[in-house]
């Protein structure tokens, strides 16, 4: 796969993750924000109102898209970041492997979290 | 150098400290310190040709036409890197002038970087025109038509010298040795901008790649160090954008240039004047 393929996704990452993430610091700082999706809180940050937006399955979706664009962006930029350092040549080589395996492994983790609080 | 020798130095005598190093001899490069006489319009090249004449004549390094066209005098002066016969003394404002052999290359011996990995780069972007009709490539019958509008695309590129100080300058080539630096990546722009070429596709599956063109940071150092005007870092830009367009399949389908057909009418020759003054 083309080098440009991934830039993009990095691009596009980019973008999501900072709209995904406005979304997710105004429910959390702004008390009415949250209103508008259907979650009644009084307090963002309190037990309830997290576990309110875990049951509801367009707040799991939500940080699940966020988790996955988040990941990819970290990730991918990190590699782009170590691949430009003198890296011994068998530890370049396995880099992506190590990301790849990285990436799936805190995914898996969040979407386990996600999935187990929205079931609950 | 004594205290002696400081206080000598004013405008009409320069320092120079140049960089020295046989590989065969030598642990490291260092430095050498040669006091030499300042003349009005004297270049970084004719200094180094006086310590060379006169003060020590086993100095090794590359020089050729004096004038900026060659490329073969690329050094690091001063900390930046320019052609030594393009550089001259009374610009660089200093009576002390240090002269190293560019970075990011191996050295041949003192100020003889090794370009090799400048030529093999510049080889692998396959930089000339790469057409289907090989016949016509092999037995010419006519030119290409091109019309203003599309030698303008990529005129300031074509007239890269090969010297290699872009690359010397490039912050991306010093940490990644794989990259393929900003003289390789203008010229394949340079290429895939040509309305005659049909190798964008070769070209793009080269730089598009882990060490090709999106490993570079957009530094600006090639721009700013071309000694002819040529902005590789806008080449390199315009590269990007258009393998991208590739990549998403938004660029059009590029029609390389026809041949140009035969002139439909042929003027007259102009009969050779008489001779004015007669022959014996």
């Amino acid at each position: 796969m083309r080098t440009s393929y991934f830039r993009l996704l990095q691009l596009i990452t980019g973008v999501a993750v900072f709209f995904l993430i406005a979304v997710h610091v105004s429910a959390i700082v702004l008390d009415d924000f949250a209103g508008i999706f259907g979650v009644d809180v009084e307090e963002p940050t309190s037990w309830g109102s997290v576990m309110d937006r875990a049951v509801s399955a367009g707040w799991a979706s939500f940080y699940i898209l966020l988790l996955a664009v988040a990941i990819y962006h970290a990730l991918y930029g990190l590699r782009v970041v170590l691949m430009e350092l003198p890296l011994p040549p068998v530890f370049a080589r396995s880099l992506n492997y190590i990301m790849v395996g990285i990436g799936v492994a805190v995914f898996s983790y969040g979407t386990f979290i996600a999935l187990n609080a929205y079931y609950s | 150098m004594t205290e002696k020798e400081k206080k000598a130095l004013t405008m009409e005598r320069l320092l120079f400290r140049v960089q020295r190093y046989e590989p065969t001899r030598d642990d490291r490069p260092y430095l050498q310190e040669f006091v030499i006489p300042f003349s009005k319009g004297m270049t970084v090249l004719d200094g180094l040709n006086y310590i060379k004449e006169n003060l020590d004549n086993t100095l090794t390094f590359r020089t050729s036409c004096r004038m900026g066209v060659c490329g073969s005098c690329g050094m690091l002066i001063n900390g930046f890197p320019g052609l030594a016969c393009h550089t001259p003394v009374e610009e660089l404002g200093k009576d002390v002038i240090e002269i190293k052999s560019l970075p990011n290359y191996g050295i041949i011996k003192d100020l003889v970087p090794d370009l090799t990995p400048l030529f093999e780069r510049h080889k692998a972007i396959k930089p000339y025109i790469v057409r289907s009709d090989s016949e016509e490539m092999e037995e010419p019958t006519a030119e290409y038509t091109q019309s203003p509008q599309e030698l303008e695309r990529y005129l300031q590129f074509s007239y890269c010298l090969k010297c290699g100080l872009c690359l010397a300058a490039c912050p991306t080539s010093a940490t990644d040795a794989l990259f393929l630096g900003p003289q390789s990546l203008a010229q394949a722009y340079r290429y895939c901008a040509d309305g005659r070429d049909e190798g964008q596709k070769e070209r793009i599956d080269l730089v598009d790649s882990g060490h090709g063109v999106w490993l570079c940071h957009l530094a600006g150092a090639c721009s700013e160090a071309c000694p002819k005007g040529v902005d590789p870092a806008l080449a390199i830009q315009l590269l990007k954008r258009t393998v991208l367009a590739q990549t998403l399949r938004l660029q059009k389908k590029k029609e390389a240039s026809p041949i140009a057909s035969p002139p439909s009418e042929t003027k007259p020759k102009v009969p050779v004047p008489e001779f004015t003054v007669k022959r014996s």
